[in-house]
């Protein structure tokens, strides 16, 4: 875990709303969403399909489809407000400040331009990143051009390509999937970034080559002291990666604690069965521990708190009100009706 | 970002504007057949021996709505029975060429031996440009409108067997077709019931829209000279005869172009709806 | 760049074969139509011959052979060179042709230089402002000009530039030829390409050159609505395909201004099936050329087609037909290229 480091938190999420437009009707997707991010930390958003984490992560850097639209709430990034501004302003924030590593890499690369061109390009618009002294605009075209594909070879080689000479003149399509997601890493690291989003970065891959990936990322956090929003619904990632985790249900923030904390000791119902839920080994079985029913659709949630109809543990309040969010320790939220809590 | 409300309200204006648009193009297509079929029943074919010289040339009037020809015929007329003419060979060609096209294209795409070979003729046939070949068989068969016709069908069948065989090929290989032949059905049952009502409305959407090409290309073979000749009234050779007294007599070429204009735009209207209707991309 | 020049090779032997087909049609066409004497498209209509005469011919013709033997005498001579007499440009088909293709080719070339300018930026805008005014406005006008009989088009462009504006005593434009009779008498032009814009130009023929380019207007004008609407059409809806790309996506989240998104991420991609469609309009626009040339008496191949109709010359009919094939054939190559230079992925 990186000591923290003074300044604003680099990410604050406040009483984020946000409906979708399905089908002609309007309906909550997310609900009063608080997370908050400090310098060098890792923290984990984890949930199942459907629990509002990618749509919570889309909004830091205004990419939400057209279909959706914030209903209330505060996106902070640096100290600076996200909401509301326009798509100029937004390019910048996404350029400098936010950077998005997508889900499947090989719909997410452009066919027709080679590997080095995607990055390069990155340069071409914050050609301040090519320069330490600050005197970026004084630099001819062709030198700019010769220190983009310079940056953009090491790059690749921050993010352990083998043979980044060779790499950057090629199209994506001649990659392998870990490369090129790889790919898409680098391209967000390129830009220095206050904070990186990665949404599932691993699910489209192999279990090997999942493994070096995290293993990358483990080792950039490391090397680089890299602020990441790591985005799965894999808990094993979560472990071994992030410093704070977020447990997200049906729109909510059911819980947010420390990693060793929750792991040792979940408090919110559904935490606790999502943990009980990884199989384990019991003498010669597997033991399988699912959650009975699954997730409301957001057309049709349950009323009071959305998880009652699964919960083992579900009593008088739970159907009628919403729970409110309690502090059970210093950094450790939870939002059940056993802990009382504000709404 | 846009608004997504406003978005979404000038999409459904759009489809709104569209399904409109084609509406009214299907009833402009129907009155414009009807009045063919009224006109070829109810002027007498005669008209167009009707030489009348003193009368030649004149301008539209009461008495003659679109004016006179060179021949001081009767203008309305001659455009009204063309119009029979020129829309029974259109549809004609396009029904037969559909019928070629899907069978063959069909055949195509469940005989396995068969699809080489045809889609090795249709690259032949598609190389060349329709009104090309069109000319070349037509030349070889002789100048009428049946000739005409028949060197359309010629032109016209190869893009539909193509468009048929790779919406079989496609089809063949959806999950719900092994789901099925798991289950049992049998094979022809499965074609008849199946596979071909999905994938024959596809290519059928484009005979709209392919009826106003056609009427258009053979109006301007018959412009060119294929045409039926002065007693075969014909919107194509109008036009050309037309043409001579372009300046003296505008209308001898306006009328019978903006017939066509007209025909064909309102077929285009329907045909564009029908294919974003049944856009095969578009039905999951 | 050897995967390219391997698949342009390929292309061809593949190309090569479908010509042969076409050569196969036209044959049957010229000798083996049932009902139709094959000896009747060489002889001059009421120009008696005698009958040794007669049996020379057949002979050359090979016309007692088997079908299949006249085939490769038929291809034999196409090969070499030999595509027979046309009665209607007195002169070997061949050489008619080729004399007259740069004519054609300069009219078709200008169209689909027109068409693509004018085509692509208004897809781009009506997919980018999808359903709105610009949009609808770009419909509307491709949907017309489809429907809009080329011929028709033609002919009122005359009426309107030539006959009405000179009615008025205002200058127009030219509605026959290639370039004015009396500009070209007074400032003949010593051909070198056959391109009369290319060759002004190298000549430094400055009143042919004026003249020359008023002659192309409306034909090219007319020739290029054709190409024009399709063009609209595929940008437009190709376009929409790729914006909604997840690479689009990714383009945004790195922060790139739209414009550049737009041109290059998405129009890099969006831009090939336009390139597929130039292949195929380009027939109908070589048979398109054939009404043009007709109404605007533009002295080309499509022009000498339609009066080797009229005049039952079915071997030069026949041999225009083989031509234009072979002109597909080899621009279908070139567009084929083109496709792998845009898109790398289908080098391999």
């Amino acid at each position: 875990m990186s000591p923290r480091a003074p300044g604003p938190p680099v990410l604050e999420v406040e009483e984020l709303s946000l409906e979708l437009g399905i089908r002609g009707r309007w309906v909550q997707a997310l609900d009063r969403v608080n997370l908050r991010i400090e310098r060098g930390e890792a923290l984990g958003l984890v949930g199942e399909s459907g629990s509002g984490k990618s749509l919570t992560a889309l909004s830091v850097p205004g990419l939400l489809p057209a279909n959706a639209r914030v209903t209330n709430g505060a996106i902070r990034v640096m100290g600076e407000h996200v909401l509301g501004r326009s798509e100029r302003e937004l390019a910048s924030l996404r350029a400098r400040s936010v950077a998005f590593v997508f889900q499947n890499p090989t719909t997410y690369l452009n066919p027709v331009l080679t590997v080095g061109r995607q990055i390069a390009e990155i340069f071409e618009r914050s050609p301040e990143l090519l320069d330490t002294t600050g005197r970026a605009a004084a630099l001819s075209r062709l030198e700019r051009r010769r220190r983009a594909r310079h940056k953009s070879i090491e790059y690749l080689r921050l993010v352990r390509i083998p043979d980044p000479d060779r790499i950057v003149d090629q199209y994506p399509f001649a990659l392998s999937g870990g490369m090129q997601q790889r790919v898409v890493i680098a391209m967000a690291l390129a830009r220095r970034p206050h904070l990186v989003i990665a949404d599932e970065i691993t699910t489209a891959l192999d279990v090997t080559v999942q493994a070096q990936i995290l293993g990358l990322l483990a080792e950039l956090r490391r090397q680089i002291d890299m602020t990441l929003l790591l985005i799965t619904h894999d808990l094993g990632i979560v472990a071994q990666l992030a410093d704070r985790v977020a447990v997200m249900y049906s729109g909510r923030v059911v819980e947010s604690a420390d990693v060793r904390r929750l792991f040792r000791a979940p408090r919110h119902p559904y935490s606790r069965a999502l943990l009980l839920a990884v199989p384990t080994l019991h003498g010669d079985r597997t033991v399988f521990r699912p959650i009975p029913g699954s997730m409301p659709a957001i057309t049709d949630p349950p009323g009071g708190c959305r998880f009652h109809p699964r919960c083992p543990e579900v009593f008088g309040p739970c159907a009628a009100a919403r729970p409110g969010v309690a502090t059970v320790e210093d950094g450790h939220t939870v939002a059940c009706h056993l802990y009382g809590g504000e709404g | 970002m846009a608004a997504p409300l406003v978005a979404r309200l000038y999409e459904v204006a759009g489809q709104l504007r569209q399904a409109r648009l084609a509406a009214a193009g299907g009833l402009v297509f129907l009155a414009i057949l009807a009045t063919g079929l009224a006109a070829s029943a109810l002027i007498p074919a005669s008209v167009v021996r009707d030489v009348k010289f003193a009368a030649k040339l004149a301008p539209p009037s009461a008495a003659h709505w679109f004016g006179t020809d060179d021949f001081g015929r009767d203008l309305f007329s001659l455009v009204l029975l063309a119009t029979h003419l020129d829309l029974r060979a259109a549809l004609t060609v396009v029904s037969a060429a559909l019928v070629i096209g899907v069978g063959l294209g069909a055949l195509a795409g469940f005989v396995k031996g068969l699809d080489e070979p045809l889609m090795r003729i249709t690259d032949v046939f598609l190389s060349i440009p329709s009104l090309v070949l069109a000319m070349a068989i037509a030349s070889v068969l002789g100048r009428s409108l049946e000739n005409l016709s028949l060197a359309l069908v010629f032109v016209s069948w190869p893009i539909y067997c193509r468009l048929m065989r790779g919406q079989v090929l496609s089809e063949k290989e959806k999950p719900y077709v092994r789901a099925l032949r798991s289950l049992g059905v049998g094979r022809v049952r499965m074609i008849v019931r199946h596979i071909i009502p999905n994938t024959v409305f596809p290519v059928i959407a484009r005979a709209p829209a392919d009826v106003g090409l056609i009427l258009i290309t053979l109006a301007a073979l018959s412009y060119i000279g294929f045409g039926p000749g002065p007693y075969v009234p014909e919107w194509g050779s109008l036009v050309a005869a037309g043409q001579a007294y372009i300046f003296q007599a505008p209308w001898l070429v306006l009328f019978p172009g903006g017939a066509i204009f007209l025909t064909s735009l309102s077929l285009n209207l329907v045909g564009d709806w029908a294919r974003d209707v049944f856009d095969p991309r578009l039905r999951s | 760049m050897s995967g390219l020049v391997a698949y342009a090779l390929r292309r061809l032997a593949y190309l090569g074969l479908v010509l042969l087909g076409v050569s196969l049609i036209v044959f049957l066409l010229l000798r083996g139509m049932p009902g139709v004497d094959p000896l009747a498209a060489y002889i001059a209509p009421g120009l008696p011959m005698s009958p040794e005469a007669l049996r020379g011919l057949r002979a050359e013709l090979h016309l007692d052979d088997p079908l299949p033997v006249q085939y490769v005498y038929y291809v034999r001579d196409l090969l070499r060179g030999d595509w027979g007499f046309s009665r209607t440009a007195a002169q070997p088909v061949l050489d008619a042709l080729l004399g007259r293709l740069p004519a054609t080719v300069e009219l078709a070339v200008v169209a689909v230089v027109l068409s693509a300018l004018l085509g692509i930026p208004a897809g781009v805008v009506a997919a980018l402002r999808k359903d709105r005014p610009a949009d609808v406005a770009v419909r509307v006008v491709s949907i017309t000009g489809i429907s809009f009989p080329v011929f028709w088009l033609g002919i009122l462009l005359q009426l309107v530039f030539f006959y009405y504006l000179q009615t008025l005593g205002l200058p127009s434009l030219p509605s026959r030829g290639r370039v004015g009779d009396l500009v070209a008498l007074q400032y003949p032009l010593g051909p070198i390409t056959g391109f009369y814009l290319v060759d002004s130009v190298l000549r430094g023929n400055a009143p042919f050159l004026a003249s020359a380019v008023s002659h192309l207007v409306l034909p090219a004008l007319t020739l290029s609505l054709i190409s024009l609407a399709a063009v609209v059409r595929v940008m437009r809806a190709s376009m929409l395909e790729v914006l909604r790309q997840d690479y689009i996506l990714l383009a945004r989240s790195k922060g790139l201004p739209g414009r550049v998104v737009v041109l290059r991420h998405a129009l890099r991609n969006a831009i090939t099936p336009v390139l597929t469609t130039t292949g195929t309009t380009l027939g109908i626009l070589l048979g398109g050329a054939v009404v043009v040339e007709t109404v605007f008496s533009w002295p080309g191949i499509g022009r000498l087609a339609a009066q080797g109709i009229l005049n039952n010359d079915s071997v030069l009919v026949v041999g225009f037909t083989l031509f234009v094939a072979t002109m597909m054939v080899f621009v279908n190559l070139l567009v084929d290229v083109l496709y792998a230079v845009v898109d790398p992925r289908v080098r391999y």
